[in-house]
């Protein structure tokens, strides 16, 4: 198979990178490991906000939608249930379904494959009951499944909050959100409040000391470090782990692009410029696989790959491309630079 | 600033730890490590790990090579677990010449005291029921195993430091200089001094070389290695380019390339090492492949290893082989033995870098 742009990862960003390429009019395939297009926002139910126009006002799975309803127009190629594994010797890609793996040969890449949850680790970890925080989302929200009747949740950022409001608002009893630190730290004070109106408690300087149960959890075993010394048990069938999420970045190994720690990004994750190109000219990064974590970042920079792309399809920039490309930008650090400047910070001192 | 040390060692893979925890045993200070990266960046992290002997030729290449593996006996009880099993090793073949070529493998290594068996098609196939029943024969040795290379170089490492060796990490040697019976190593973070110096630095010792005038040939040769999912315990012994790890993983990896110092993967070397592996061990086709990487081969011009004292400068050593994580334990004791002792217990001229002159 050929195409011009072949991008990784369905997701937001890459569905953004899709649009600037097709409506340009060049050819561009998506390759997808999931059975649908969406990634990670096919089963997010809040409201995306801030969003720039034209997706203000759209809850998650909505906006997924419509980023995908917007290519219908163009002749956009689609690969689901297809996992990108390596490349071969030319330069081409390899993608497998199981069973072949099939050859697509491209002049350029947009790498857009997501980010991963981090876990945290105590004794009984990986008892059954104990997932990630975005494990339960994915539970309640597309499978319409109980992750449990009574659980915890550990870590208090904007999504473990969100996402804990979600479980109380379809019937599950979370007794309380632990939070090892001496604050909260989510950000948004819209989710704060919301998620204060439910009356779940927020622990803070909590930690839990181990979780146990014969074959799934039972019991977490709590310490505060208000009251040294003395550990609470209680009595709970789920533990949802707010780890954080960090870039996936095995394609990037396959490509050989080489990897950088930025802590304020999610960890390791690709080099790359101003451009969002990464040190090999044909490979373009966007959204959680380059470390951006606000919805509209992840948009947006898929919007700005994309149109880079297409710059280095036709081996130079055109003027409306650049004022496009600069519009988005501004979007992006109006956005970034007050919701968290240190980010955005960081993302500038990334791309050198 | 200046630090002063007796001994330096040039890179911490297997071959520069080995050296430097064998060295501790008997010299309690004085000894540094630098490697520009960290100590499993090199080829010593992306390897298969076999501790094999009973196809390594001629017989006294061999030889050495069982010398070292019989060391492993004793190394897990120094510096504790590394994994270290003596599964017994199988080399398969699937022609009737090569037969013959088995047999007499068989003589040649029984000279220096390897014991071979060849085995027939029925014999094999009942140690080794996993392999393919279009096998005729193979030959099989009892000295062959395996270790886990992270836990190796890992316990190398803290059995050194806590013999007292300094190790420097993310710090690259940029120049050395030999002046009035010292060298001055200049690296990033500063310059050391030291009596010895050893060059331990695996593809990068030709690089290293060059700082002191020398022209060491070692290049680096790919090798590119895929591995399963967790399996369920079912191959018993470590085949020649194919093991199942005490975790249930299946490694597998045969390819050589010149690619120089690129360490990507391609498909097409995937494939065609999958092939490989079906040819030998035919359910693999049922087993998921979950990641693919690829090592850089510490390739001496003759391919084999690069050991000891470089005539012309003094108090110069130098380790770079293939082969590196069956040899360590014999390259780490020789290495030692010539900075304390100045002579070794085995004879190792063979070895030397002179041949190449
Ligand atoms: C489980 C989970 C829940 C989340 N929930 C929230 C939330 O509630 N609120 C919030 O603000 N943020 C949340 N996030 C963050 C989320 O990552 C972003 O909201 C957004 O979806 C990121 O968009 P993206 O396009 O960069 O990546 P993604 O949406 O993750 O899309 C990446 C796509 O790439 C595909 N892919 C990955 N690797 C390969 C491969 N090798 N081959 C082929 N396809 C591949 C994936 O299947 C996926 O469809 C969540 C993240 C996760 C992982
Ligand atoms: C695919 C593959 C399979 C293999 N299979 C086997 C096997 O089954 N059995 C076996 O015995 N062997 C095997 N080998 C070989 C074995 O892995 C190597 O011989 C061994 O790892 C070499 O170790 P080393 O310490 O010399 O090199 P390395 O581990 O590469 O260590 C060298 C170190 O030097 C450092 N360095 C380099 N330059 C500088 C500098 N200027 N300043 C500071 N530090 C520097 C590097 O950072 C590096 O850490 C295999 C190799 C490969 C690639």
């Amino acid at each position: 198979m050929e195409t011009e742009v072949l991008i990784l990862g369905g997701g937001p960003s890459g569905l953004a990178a899709a649009y600037e390429v097709a409506s340009r009019g060049h050819g561009v395939m998506i390759v997808d490991e999931a059975w649908a297009l969406g990634g990670q926002l096919r089963q997010q139910t809040q409201i995306i906000d801030p969003i720039p126009a034209p997706f203000t006002g759209l809850r998650g799975f909505q906006l997924a939608e419509t980023l995908v309803e917007r290519l219908k127009e163009f002749p956009v190629e689609y690969l689901l249930k297809h996992e990108f594994i390596g490349l071969f010797a030319d330069g081409s890609a390899g993608v497998s379904g199981g069973e072949k793996i099939l050859r697509i040969s491209a002049k350029c890449f947009v790498v857009a494959t997501g980010a991963a949850e981090s876990a945290r680790h105590f004794p009984g970890w990986t008892l059954p009951g104990v997932m990630t925080i975005g494990a339960a989302q994915i539970l309640i929200n597309r499978e319409r499944i109980y992750p449990g009747k009574t659980g915890l949740v550990v870590g208090s950022s904007d999504m473990a909050l969100e996402i804990t409001r979600q479980m109380h608002d379809v019937g599950i009893n979370v007794i309380g959100v632990v939070e090892p630190t001496s604050q909260i730290l989510a950000k948004d004070g819209k989710i704060v409040s919301s998620l204060q109106e439910t009356g779940i408690p927020v622990l803070l300087q909590t930690e839990v000391v181990a979780v146990s149960g014969s074959g799934k959890v039972e019991t977490v075993l709590l310490s505060s470090g208000n009251k040294p010394g003395v550990e609470t048990d209680c009595q709970v069938d789920f533990v949802c782990i707010d780890g954080g999420r960090h870039p996936i970045l095995e394609p990037f190994s396959i490509m050989n692009c080489p990897l950088r720690y930025e802590k304020e990004l999610g960890g390791w994750l690709p080099s790359y410029n101003g451009k969002l190109q990464s040190t090999n000219s044909g490979i373009f990064v966007a959204g959680q696989a380059a470390g951006v974590t606000c919805q509209a970042g992840v948009v947006l920079t898929g919007a700005i790959a994309g149109i880079n792309a297409v710059d280095y399809l036709e081996n130079g920039t055109a003027e409306a491309r650049e004022s496009c490309k600069q519009v988005y930008w501004d979007e992006l650090k109006r956005i970034e630079s007050t919701q968290t400047p240190e980010v955005w910070q960081a993302r500038m001192s990334h791309m050198g | 600033m200046s630090r002063e040390y007796e001994t330096v060692i040039i890179g911490g893979g297997v071959i520069g730890s080995g050296i430097a925890y064998h060295l501790s045993e008997s010299k309690s200070d004085g000894i540094l490590v630098i490697d520009k990266n960290f100590p499993l960046s090199g080829s010593s992290g992306s390897t298969q790990a076999w501790v094999w002997v009973h196809t390594k030729t001629p017989s006294w290449y061999g030889e050495f090579s069982m010398y070292s593996s019989e060391l492993y006996g004793y190394l897990h009880r120094k510096i504790g677990d590394i994994e270290f099993i003596r599964t017994g090793g199988i080399c398969p073949f699937f022609s009737e010449n090569e037969r013959e070529h088995a047999k007499s493998l068989a003589e040649s290594q029984a000279q220096v005291g390897i014991e071979i068996q060849v085995l027939d098609r029925d014999e094999v196939l009942a140690r080794e029921p996993a392999l393919s029943d279009k096998v005729l024969g193979a030959t099989y040795s009892r000295i062959d195993g395996n270790v886990n290379p992270m836990r190796l170089v890992e316990q190398y490492m803290k059995a050194a430091k806590i013999n007292g060796v300094t190790y420097e990490y993310y710090n690259k040697v940029t120049d050395i200089e030999k002046k009035q019976g010292s060298f001055l190593v200049t690296t990033e973070k500063g310059l050391f001094t030291c009596k010895n110096l050893v060059l331990s630095a695996g593809v990068w010792t030709h690089e290293v070389g060059k700082m002191l005038g020398l022209d060491i040939p070692v290049h680096p040769v790919r090798g590119q290695v895929m591995i399963t999912e967790p399996l369920a315990p079912f191959m018993k012994y470590t085949l020649d380019g194919l093991r199942q790890a005490s975790n249930g993983e299946v490694l597998i990896g045969y390819s050589r390339e010149e690619a120089g110092f690129d360490r990507s993967t391609s498909l097409d070397f995937i494939g065609s090492t999958a092939n490989f592996a079906l040819a030998l061990v035919p359910d693999l086709a049922k087993a998921k492949i979950v990641r693919s990487f690829s090592g850089l081969r510490v390739m001496p011009k003759d391919e084999f290893p690069i050991l000891g004292p470089i005539p012309g400068i003094e108090n110069l050593y130098i380790a770079a082989m293939h082969s590196g994580i069956t040899l360590s334990p014999l390259a780490g004791t020789l290495i030692s033995e010539l900075i304390t002792e100045g002579e070794t217990s085995i004879p190792i001229e063979r070895y030397s870098i002179t041949r190449f002159a």
